[in-house]
């Protein structure tokens, strides 16, 4: 093998190394305590007034934990945001199934043919009657978690202070 | 020749490359030794790498949760570790994670601990002050972040240091807490430490009340702190003494989990 060669070949292997060096220092930070250090840091919460995501998750039952002097939350939370998503998502399928399937559209084909005293696609009515009804409940169901969610955020924003309230501190912990 | 000196130097080259992590990584990889029945105290030794090895799989695997904000189950991967092997600094985990749950009171035990094994951690002291904010140990808050906002300027040697984030979280913190009650005295609010300190001692009373011996602690030393800036002697003496006496009634309480070296040292403080 020539020299040139053997340079670019030993080279070659000099930065594989360092690649793969470099890589593995990436993905772990030397063990699990700085790995956890790290990704504490990243996850601290640097604004008083932001929630706290296991507050937030307590939204809905805030009272038993108050009592037992935990901080109540402050505001909306990642997971009530996604709910929030979630719910709108469903309500707007809802409304494109809808407006595609508009309800009182079997019951106007089955009053319409009854008139004409005709029985027969009666099936096919009713199971254009049962989708119409499904997709009205989903409908308002999807309408009901959403603004469920809402009065869970509202009543979040009505207590941010940025700080726990509980029973233990209700009134003199910090104002925001 | 020269060439295949060369060669030989790169070879070397990236041997040393590749050995480095290797090793830092050995802690998860070695196979299991082999126990040889002739040297039982050396068997003992290398017996309890892969039962090391594994708790340290445990955590990563926690920390990974932790990582993408599955706190519930990050919890019981570390739960698991604390209930299998007693590992000296699983209270840093649990703290963070308890924190990230909402679970103040049940986090600042964890940190507890953390301290009392000795690990110096300037991010479970962050995480911990945040805690005492959201319960509203504020005494404690102000003086977590004001430390921190300290020896951001020189950290203490072998400490690691908080990072810029951290820093600036720390002064976030300290501008939105409320004025001391040393601060609000003198603009002519005395009775400001007195009501502080009553709010921390009722509550340590009631979580003793509900056999919360640990959370108790946690508001005994919140109300310590606040006597700590107490101008007035008298009224240090005369409170010290009523934390005293629940600190004594913490300790009788039966099945308390507290630690005495916990209550000591909260009992010298007193006596300062």
């Amino acid at each position: 093998m020539s020299y040139v060669w053997q340079t670019r070949l030993g080279l070659t292997f000099a930065l594989l190394a360092l690649g793969l060096r470099g890589s593995a220092a990436a993905d772990e930070p030397s063990g699990p305590l700085a790995a956890m250090r790290e990704a504490a840091e990243a996850l601290a919460e640097l604004d008083p007034a932001t929630p706290a995501v296991g507050d937030a998750l307590r939204l809905h039952k805030s009272t038993p934990k108050a009592a037992h002097g935990e901080g109540g939350s402050a505001a909306a939370s990642a997971d009530a945001l996604r709910a929030a998503l979630r719910a709108a998502a469903r309500e707007e399928v809802a409304r494109d199934l809808a407006a595609t399937n508009p309800p009182g559209r079997g019951a106007g084909i089955a009053a319409a043919r009854g008139k004409e005293g005709s029985s027969a696609g009666t099936d096919k009515e009713a199971r254009e009657q049962a989708r119409g009804a499904a997709v009205q409940a989903q409908s308002a169901k999807a309408v009901g978690v959403h603004r469920n969610v809402e009065l869970q955020r509202g009543l979040g924003n009505g207590n941010s202070n940025g700080n726990g309230r509980s029973a233990l501190n209700a009134g003199t912990g910090p104002s925001k | 020749m020269q060439s295949g000196h060369l060669f030989s130097s790169l070879s070397v080259l990236c041997w040393a490359l590749c050995a480095g992590p290797a090793h830092a990584q050995s802690v998860r990889s070695e196979p299991a030794p082999a126990v040889s029945p002739s040297a039982p105290a050396a068997s003992l030794a290398e017996h309890k790498k892969p039962v090391e090895s594994t708790v340290q799989l445990q955590l990563l695997e926690g920390v990974r949760l932790f990582r993408a904000e599955r706190y519930e189950d990050a919890l019981r991967v570390f739960q698991q570790v604390n209930t299998d092997e007693k590992s000296t600094d699983i209270g840093f985990y649990l703290g963070m994670v308890l924190h990230k749950l909402g679970r103040h009171s049940a986090a600042l035990i964890a940190f507890r601990s953390t301290q009392r094994s000795g690990l110096r951690e300037p991010v479970a002291d962050y995480y911990a002050a945040v805690s005492c904010y959201r319960l509203g140990m504020n005494t404690r808050a102000r003086r977590g972040f004001a430390s921190l906002a300290a020896a951001a300027s020189g950290p203490a040697p072998g400490v690691p240091p908080l990072g810029p984030r951290l820093q600036q979280g720390a002064r976030n913190f300290l501008s939105a807490l409320p004025p001391s009650a040393v601060e609000t005295a003198s603009d002519g609010g005395s009775s400001s430490i007195h009501l502080q300190y009553e709010r921390a001692r009722q509550a340590a009373e009631r979580l003793l009340a509900s056999d919360d011996a640990e959370g108790a602690l946690e508001w005994l030393d919140e109300a310590g702190q606040i006597l700590e800036e107490s101008p007035d002697p008298r009224e240090r003496a005369e409170h010290s003494d009523e934390l005293r006496a629940l600190l004594n009634r913490l300790r009788s309480k039966p099945g308390s989990h507290v630690r005495t070296a916990d209550v000591q040292a909260l009992e010298q403080r007193l006596a300062h």
